[in-house]
């Protein structure tokens, strides 16, 4: 067996899982704090991928790195205001109002950008590889786990020290009563949206340089964050993290020994999932 | 004056005369390929098709509440099967029709059921997820699908094989689809479709098996979604990826939405209006997905009820109760 | 005993809701559950009903165990169980609320092909007739007053045709004049149709009038189980609960 390759994908495995973790966070915040499912993040990611590409031509990527998640945000902050009429309302409502908001933004990305595929080169030093073991390792996916982590820890901190986390983890467990403390719900929703669409903006940065930027996947990337959500139970962010390092690892994996089956991988796992653990995997079964 | 119209309509399809209205509506339909251009009738053929279609999907849908987000997959499933029966396997038309369904309710029993295992808030996600799965799978498994290409040589009955004919054939079978549909929607079980709409608590409580409920209603369902599926290859000789993509699943709910989830006729006129409208604009325009798009998010926007609304006209309760404080309640 | 848990408990994370609950119910009784707000009695009811599950303890219903059984199955037992808010269906009508009901009951819930509309109308009328909302058939649910909300669901679940009636606060949030009103109603039915009744209720009033046993609950556990006089007389239960609000 060859070790080197394997060390190689499980390093490919985890910065691709760290990437759709971010993204599916975005999702999952929503989805505890407002009941809303966000069909749209795949877009908004994809978004974010787009608005790095142009940044980037024009400023560099470290610019686009900071400035594409806020854009993406922004935008998220508009949508949000077409939800407004719709939180009381059914919640199929909801999901056809933002499965609506994913195609219209597929298309307009289409009309900005075109139809080609882009491509982001990351700044050179880091699009170098370095060598371990005597074997070149790409420096790039390891800078995506370090900002992962980094970006992780700095939510953790947000979420338990902050005002704003204490506030948030407020509305999670008691929505009724968050109300009736006289904070401006509204207001909460729409930090927490955009909060949620910036999450989906980085991880769009971070998987530009790695891939074909093309606006046909926003599809495809909303199919991995789902996977991860519905893996590592939809309202538990830690069950998301650790469900998107092992689908990111077994399809990295998969995809070296594998190679015919590999892109069924997240589906077949989601599959067992649902049997065994319908809850999700990392939700500990109460009521 | 919006409203006076929708009005209107809804008095005079749902309230006065539903069985007039019913016969009239075939007639128009049945002399209709005697009048029109023949290049039309094959779009009216695809209307009736995405009509039933959209029926099915409206009875979880609008009678029951449910959130089928990826129908396609079902169309896409009977389709596809029909299709690889045919041009992989080289069975006869009738015998692979046969199997066809078959496969479609082993299938749909399966998803469903994995569909409902979760939460009430995962049956969407779930649904929707394997409606991407789906199109993976059309995608890569390009030796039996066809990929992106897809699937042609799909053959019509004999006696049917011609456009005027094959569109008779597609009323028959559709008008024999509706007879069912509203057969079972307007049955005991149809009923409890309302109720689970309306609170699913509450239906536990009256001591019944809510999922298995949902689980038969998603399978009658995606059957329908199948015969659509089937029919569809047949018209367009052969069996395409846009069968199974979730635009298309997005199409079917807008039919129902538009036309108005909670009447029986909605989903077929929002289907007459939808593929009509497409197959104009999109010969036109580039951007039919994100037209859609705009449609969807004007029409959950702007009026929920689709143009066959059933309205709500008992709001005029007599007054009998001492208090009348608003349903809320202020139980602590 | 047609209704008995043996040391019912459920834990909130760290917060116990009820522990150690032991009740025994006589066939044909009307037993009230008092007790301040968060002494566990709604917990209590959901434990009954399965609709969360318990920690520990078992519930036996007519001597079968019922603890792990899904909800819909303990109802289908004979257990009808009224919210303490009301759950109906808010956009159809007082018809179909009942006939719903009725076709559970009645075991069609799977019948497709016979014709729904007026399914069951004989016994639905009869039932709404008995709830006295006879002017409000055709009305919808959701913009009925309060008190006649509390009294379809009652009429819901007795279209059920339980054997045991669980009643979360029947008069909550109607006038005291309707609250006597609804219970005068529960009191008719339940010697017409020999029903067993357990219902948690605030107003002592309707509690001494209408209970022939009543439970007290404090932080979780029974503190005294009696007839209404052995209750009022029962110092502890003065000192904890019956102090504050009666004398």
């Amino acid at each position: 067996m060859d070790w080197v390759a394997l060390l190689r994908q499980l390093i490919v495995g985890i910065s691709s899982g760290m990437i759709t973790f971010l993204g599916a966070a975005g999702v999952s915040l929503v989805v505890s704090g407002m009941s809303l499912m966000n069909f749209a993040q795949g877009a908004f990611m994809l978004l974010g991928a787009y608005v790095c590409y142009t940044i980037t031509r024009v400023m560099g990527f470290w610019w686009a790195l900071l400035i594409a998640p806020l854009v993406v945000a922004i935008v998220g902050g508009i949508v949000e205001l077409l939800m407004r009429p719709l939180y009381k309302k059914n919640m199929l409502f909801q999901l056809i109002l933002t499965m609506g908001i994913a195609f219209v933004m597929a298309d307009g990305i289409q009309l900005i950008w075109g139809t080609l595929v882009k491509t982001v080169t990351a700044p050179v030093f880091i699009s170098r590889t370095f060598s371990l073991l005597g074997t070149p390792f790409p420096t790039y996916y390891v800078l995506i786990i370090v900002i992962a982590c980094l970006f992780a820890i700095g939510m953790w901190l947000v979420f338990e020290k902050t005002k704003l986390g204490m506030i948030f983890r407020a509305i999670i467990s008691d929505r009724e009563m968050v109300g009736s403390l006289g904070i401006n719900v509204n207001k909460l929703y729409s930090i927490m949206f955009m909060v949620g669409v910036w999450m989906s903006g980085l991880a769009g940065v971070l998987i530009a340089p790695i891939i074909g930027i093309s606006s046909q996947k926003s599809f495809g990337i909303l199919f991995s964050i789902m996977t991860v959500i519905v893996i590592g139970g939809i309202t538990s962010m830690r069950g998301v993290l650790y469900a998107a390092l092992i689908v990111g690892v077994a399809n990295a994996l998969g995809s070296l020994y594998l190679p015919w089956f590999y892109t069924l991988i997240p589906g077949l796992l989601m599959v067992i999932v649902l049997i065994l653990r319908p809850e999700g995997l990392f939700v500990r079964s109460e009521d | 004056m919006n409203l006076k119209v929708e009005d209107l309509m809804t008095r005079i399809i749902i309230r006065n005369k539903p069985i007039g209205f019913l016969i009239a509506g075939v007639i128009i339909v049945a002399v209709l390929p005697l009048i029109i251009p023949s290049q039309w009738i094959q779009l009216f053929t695809q209307v009736l098709i995405m009509a039933l279609f959209a029926t099915g999907l409206n009875m979880e849908m609008g009678y029951a509440g449910m959130m089928p987000l990826g129908q396609a997959t079902f169309l896409g499933l009977g389709a596809y099967s029909f299709g690889i029966l045919i041009v992989k396997a080289h069975m006869s038309l009738a015998p692979a029709i046969v199997l066809a369904l078959f496969i479609c309710l082993i299938v749909n029993a399966i998803i469903g059921f994995l569909c409902l295992r979760g939460k009430p808030m995962t049956f969407g996600l779930l649904h929707m997820a394997f409606n991407i799965l789906f199109t993976t799978i059309v995608a890569k498994w390009i030796p039996i699908t066809g990929g992106d290409v897809g699937l042609s040589g799909i053959p019509r009955p004999h006696i049917f094989a011609g456009t005027v004919p094959f569109y008779y054939m597609v009323l028959g079978l559709v008008l024999i689809c509706y007879l069912i549909i509203s057969t079972i929607m307007n049955s005991p079980f149809g009923k409890i479709a309302q109720g689970l709409r309306e609170n699913e608590e509450r239906l536990i409580f009256l001591g019944i098996n809510t999922k298995r409920y949902q689980l038969i209603l998603f399978i009658i369902s995606g059957f329908f979604a199948g015969v659509a599926g089937i029919l569809l290859a047949m018209l367009n000789r052969g069996v395409f990826s846009s069968y199974v993509q979730i635009i298309l699943s997005a199409q079917a709910m807008m039919m129902c939405l538009i036309g108005g989830a909670y009447s029986f006729w909605g989903p077929t006129l929002g289907a007459a209006l939808i593929v009509i409208f497409s197959n104009t604009v999109s010969n036109y325009v580039f951007y039919w997905q994100g037209i859609l798009g705009v449609i969807m998010i004007v029409t959950v926007l702007g009026f929920r009820g689709g143009i066959l609304r059933k309205r709500s006209v008992k709001t005029n309760v007599p007054d009998v109760s001492v208090n009348k404080s608003p349903s809320g309640g202020t139980a602590g | 005993m047609i209704l008995k848990t043996v040391g019912l408990s459920k834990d909130f994370g760290s917060l116990r809701a009820v522990n150690d609950v032991s009740l025994e119910i006589k066939e044909g009784t009307i037993r009230a559950v008092i007790g301040p707000n968060g002494a566990g009695k709604t917990t209590l009811f959901d434990l009954i009903t399965n609709r969360t599950h318990p920690t520990s303890g078992k519930v036996y219903f007519q001597g079968k165990d019922i603890t792990y059984l899904p909800p819909y199955k303990i109802v289908k037992l004979g257990i009808g169980k009224c919210f303490q808010i009301s759950k109906l269906f808010p956009e159809l009508t007082v018809f179909e609320n009942i006939q719903i009901a009725c076709i559970s009951r009645a075991r069609k819930v799977f019948n497709m092909y016979s014709p729904g509309n007026n399914a069951m109308r004989d016994e639905v009328l009869q039932i709404i007739n008995s709830i006295g909302l006879t002017v409000l058939t055709d009305a919808s649910a959701g913009y009925l007053s309060y008190g006649d909300q509390r009294r379809l669901e009652i009429g819901i679940t007795l279209a059920l045709q339980p054997t045991l009636l669980l009643l979360d606060e029947p008069t909550a949030g109607v006038s005291r004049a309707e609250g006597y009103e609804v219970m005068k109603l529960i009191k008719k039915l339940a010697s017409e149709r020999a029903l067993t009744i357990v219902f948690i209720e605030h107003d002592m009033d309707i509690v001494f009038n209408y209970a022939e046993e009543i439970t007290v609950m404090h932080q979780g556990t029974t503190i005294a189980t009696g007839a209404p006089e052995a209750i009022k007389s029962n110092k502890q239960v003065q000192s904890c609960y019956l102090g504050e609000t009666v004398c």
